[in-house]
C-alpha cells in the first residue's frame, strides 16, 4: 500500500537533534558545492530534491536558534531546482522570525508561478 | 468555527476522497505542461504501488477528523497538511475502485473514513491526475492554525487521538 507521510516521519525524527541538523546541513552544503563544483565540474549538477527538503525543514523545525536555522536556510536560496527552492520557501514558513519573513517576501515575484504562489500561501495565512 | 470543507475545495461540491501530499510540488502547478505535470504527479504521489490511501470527507466535521486522525502520529499535533481531493465521479472515470478498510490513525472516526483506492488498468493514476487538472482544483492546505483549530473541536468531542476520555463521541 502506497501511504503518504514519508518525509514528515524524517523531518520529525531530525528536527530533534536541535544545533546539530543546523552543524550538519552547513556541512553537508560546503561539501556540496565543493564536490559539485570542483570535484566534478563537468557533470551535471542534480540535487535530490526530497533530500534537500528533508533536510532543510528539519533545520526550519529544530530548536536551534531563528537565526541559525535561517542563516543555513537563506544559503540555499540560489537553486534553481523547484524542489529545493520550494524547501527554502517552506522552511522560512517555518522559521517565521522577521527575517524569515522578509525573505519569504522576495518569492512573491519568482520566476516559477509555483514559488510565487507557495510564497504568498504561506504569508496569507499568517 | 469550523474550518469549512467547501471553501478548501473550490468549487466543487461533491464529497471527496482525500489523498494527503508530502509536498505541494508532487502534485506540481497549473503553468507546467499538463501531461509532463501528469507524469510527474503519478511518480510523486501514486509511485507504482498497487493501491493506495485515501479518506473520505463530506462534512467540515469528517475533514477535522481525518487532519486530527493524520496529525496523530507526528511530533506535533497541529502540523500542517496538504490535501488534493478526487470526487468518486473522477476515481471511477479513471477505473479505479475503492475499498473500505480501517486506517491506523489513531481517531476512531478517520479510520472508520478510510478506503483503499485499486486501479484497474496501467493509466488509471494519470488519468485521475489529468482530470483534476481539467477541473482546475488545486491543491489546499491546513495550516497549523487552522490544524489547531481542529485539534480543540476534537478535544471537545472526547477525540481519543487527542485526550484520554471515558467515551469517543465522535466514532459514528
Amino acid at each position: 500500500m502506497k501511504v503518504s507521510g514519508r518525509l514528515d516521519i524524517a523531518i520529525d525524527i531530525l528536527s530533534q537533534l536541535g544545533k546539530q541538523i543546523c552543524r550538519y546541513a552547513n556541512d553537508f552544503l560546503i561539501n556540496d558545492i565543493t564536490n559539485w563544483g570542483h570535484r566534478f565540474p563537468e557533470r551535471a549538477y542534480e540535487p535530490n530534491d526530497d533530500y534537500w527538503f528533508i533536510l532543510l525543514r528539519s533545520v526550519a523545525q529544530s530548536s536551534a536558534s531563528a537565526t541559525d536555522r535561517f542563516g543555513v536556510v537563506r544559503k540555499c536560496g540560489k537553486a534553481t531546482s523547484r524542489g529545493v527552492v520550494e524547501a527554502v520557501v517552506e522552511s522560512l514558513g517555518d522559521i517565521a522570525s522577521e527575517d524569515a519573513m522578509t525573505e519569504l517576501k522576495k518569492y512573491l515575484v519568482h520566476e516559477d508561478p509555483f514559488i510565487a504562489r507557495l510564497a504568498a500561501s504561506i504569508l496569507e495565512s499568517r | 468555527m469550523a474550518v469549512a470543507l467547501r471553501s478548501k475545495l473550490g468549487l466543487v461540491v461533491e464529497p471527496v476522497y482525500l489523498r494527503k501530499i508530502d509536498r505541494r510540488s508532487d502534485w506540481g502547478d497549473a503553468s507546467d505542461e499538463m501531461f509532463s505535470r501528469a507524469s510527474h504527479a503519478e511518480s510523486a504521489i501514486f509511485s507504482a504501488e498497487d493501491t493506495f490511501s485515501l479518506f473520505f470527507a463530506s462534512t467540515d466535521e469528517e475533514l477535522s477528523e481525518v487532519v486530527v486522525g493524520m496529525n496523530s502520529g507526528r511530533s506535533s499535533p497541529t502540523q500542517q497538511i496538504d490535501f488534493v481531493g478526487f470526487t468518486q465521479t473522477e476515481l471511477d472515470l479513471a477505473r479505479i475502485r475503492l475499498t473500505g478498510t480501517q486506517g491506523d490513525t489513531m481517531c476512531d472516526a478517520a479510520n472508520s473514513l478510510h478506503v483503499d483506492a485499486i486501479p484497474r488498468d496501467g493509466d488509471s493514476f494519470r488519468f485521475l491526475c489529468l482530470s483534476v487538472f481539467a477541473s482546475q482544483r488545486e491543491p489546499f492546505r491546513i495550516s497549523k492554525s487552522e490544524a489547531a483549530e481542529m485539534l480543540d473541536d476534537m478535544r471537545r468531542r472526547g477525540c481519543k487521538a487527542v485526550a484520554q476520555p471515558p467515551s469517543c463521541e465522535c466514532v459514528k
